[in-house]
């Protein structure tokens, strides 16, 4: 009996002393973090005295919570003068540990790393060849890590690394890129984009259309639906139509949405109940089943009216 | 006494810590909350100038929490719209309708990831300025 009280004791007193160190360890690693950040933000700001300059950091971890910091400032802040950050995360060979740390890591913490390696503004150039290695890895997460910090480790050759790529992008992975474009870590022109015949760079193309609204594309937009073959182009060009709320009454987007299987044809029509089309446009272009369903979309509580003037 | 108080609100302490930092620069004594009933009572105890939140539901679009800040009772005597607290959401882009719900329960003004850090700095301060004339 009294081994067994001992016992319990001695479990409920190592538990406690964990939870005791992980705490004490949580807040030490807190208090790292917003002694980083305070001095990250400090380095963004020309006209304020920057606090006490960091010098090199020794321990492997306050270096990993310092990079966990430049990633957090980075994605989600734009525009910055962010030379000084340049040098400080050059000082502490920031890239270079996260590169070194890769082959290592688990497949969850490799996506982690390799997010964090692409919010480093200076990546190592020695860098590339390893992300191209795993460019070509089975996991699709892995994948766009490596692509991702790839751009921004090269923003010039953007459009060469897109169009190089083997893989299908996703629409997840496309904003992640866009969000790359809007903050002006990368930059594509968008004429050369809608001139190639690469899958994903016309993807990308009609997904810039619709996060920054440029409505002089229409052309290219209709070339799209008439040569192209891939039905997830045909209807993303159409969804790019909607959002720039041109009319859609030509015969071969008719003859596009006519032969659309008949989920995705509902999912078209919820898309321009929301968009404001009037039902008078929408019975001209969708089959009788859909424009009911529009109707009631249209007339229910869960749609209301903002647009003034339908189209 | 002049009123520098700002409270943030997001669920994730890393954004926070950005608004956080930014707003120290401004020279205003930012509070963060994890959660929204904390929020609520910090701001019924601090009476901030302005509320930043970092976080909106996509679904639910948090409303109902931006109507529970606005009808707070007002911390001055006679009710002036100059001297309510601006409430300003700083979110990752959202849906029209969503931004426009916010917009009808009382958010004041809204911004989306990432954020111009000299942009919001600018903002917090006019805000600032405002609240004291």
């Amino acid at each position: 009996m009294n081994t067994l009280y001992t016992l319990y004791i001695i479990v409920v007193g190592c538990i406690i002393l964990y939870l005791f160190v992980c705490n004490r360890r949580s807040c030490r690693h807190h208090a790292l973090r917003q002694q980083y950040t305070s001095l990250l933000i400090s380095t963004l700001f020309d006209d304020f005295p920057a606090k006490e300059p960091l010098s090199e950091i020794r321990t492997l971890k306050n270096r990993t919570i310092l990079a966990q910091s430049v990633h957090t400032l980075i994605s989600h802040t734009y525009g910055c003068n962010n030379l000084e950050l340049k040098q400080l995360i050059r000082d502490n060979n920031l890239s270079r540990r996260i590169l070194r740390q890769l082959p290592a890591a688990s497949v969850h913490r490799k996506c982690r790393l390799l997010s964090q390696l692409s919010s480093l503004i200076d990546t190592d150039p020695q860098g590339d060849s390893v992300l191209e290695k795993y460019l070509r890895h089975d996991n699709h997460n892995l994948r766009i890590g490596a692509l991702i910090a790839l751009l921004a480790a090269n923003p010039s050759k953007a459009a060469n690394t897109l169009s190089a790529i083997e893989f299908r992008l996703q629409p997840l992975d496309i904003m992640r890129i866009i969000s790359l474009i809007r903050q002006g870590r990368i930059t594509v022109a968008l004429e050369p984009l809608f001139e190639s015949r690469n899958r994903n760079l016309l993807m990308l193309s009609m997904a810039l259309v619709r996060t920054f609204g440029i409505g002089i594309v229409d052309k290219q937009l209709y070339n799209i639906i008439r040569a192209e073959q891939d039905p997830d182009l045909i209807f993303d060009a159409i969804y790019t139509l909607t959002y720039l709320k041109r009319p859609l009454r030509h015969r071969i987007i008719k003859e596009c949405i006519a032969s659309m299987p008949e989920l995705q044809r509902k999912r078209l029509c919820r898309h321009l109940s929301v968009e404001g089309y009037s039902m008078q446009s929408i019975n001209a272009i969708l089959p009788h089943p859909e424009s009911l369903y529009a109707k009631r979309l249209i007339t229910s509580f869960k749609r209301q009216l903002l647009q003034p003037q339908a189209i | 006494m002049t009123n520098r108080h700002i409270v943030i609100y997001s669920p994730h302490r890393a954004p926070s810590l950005i608004v956080e930092e930014i707003a120290k620069y401004a020279r205003c004594e930012a509070r963060c909350c994890t959660s929204p009933e904390q929020t609520i009572d910090t701001v019924s105890a601090t009476r901030p100038f302005l509320i930043i939140l970092l976080n909106i539901c996509p679904i639910i679009n948090g409303a109902r929490f931006i109507s529970r800040l606005r009808s707070l009772p007002s911390p001055f005597p006679e009710p002036s719209s100059r001297q309510r607290p601006t409430i300003m959401v700083i979110a990752w882009q959202q849906a029209e309708q969503t931004v426009l719900s916010l917009l009808e329960e009382g958010v004041d003004q809204y911004m989306t990831f990432p954020i111009c850090v000299n942009r919001l700095y600018g903002k917090i301060s006019t805000l600032l300025k405002n609240s004291h004339q």
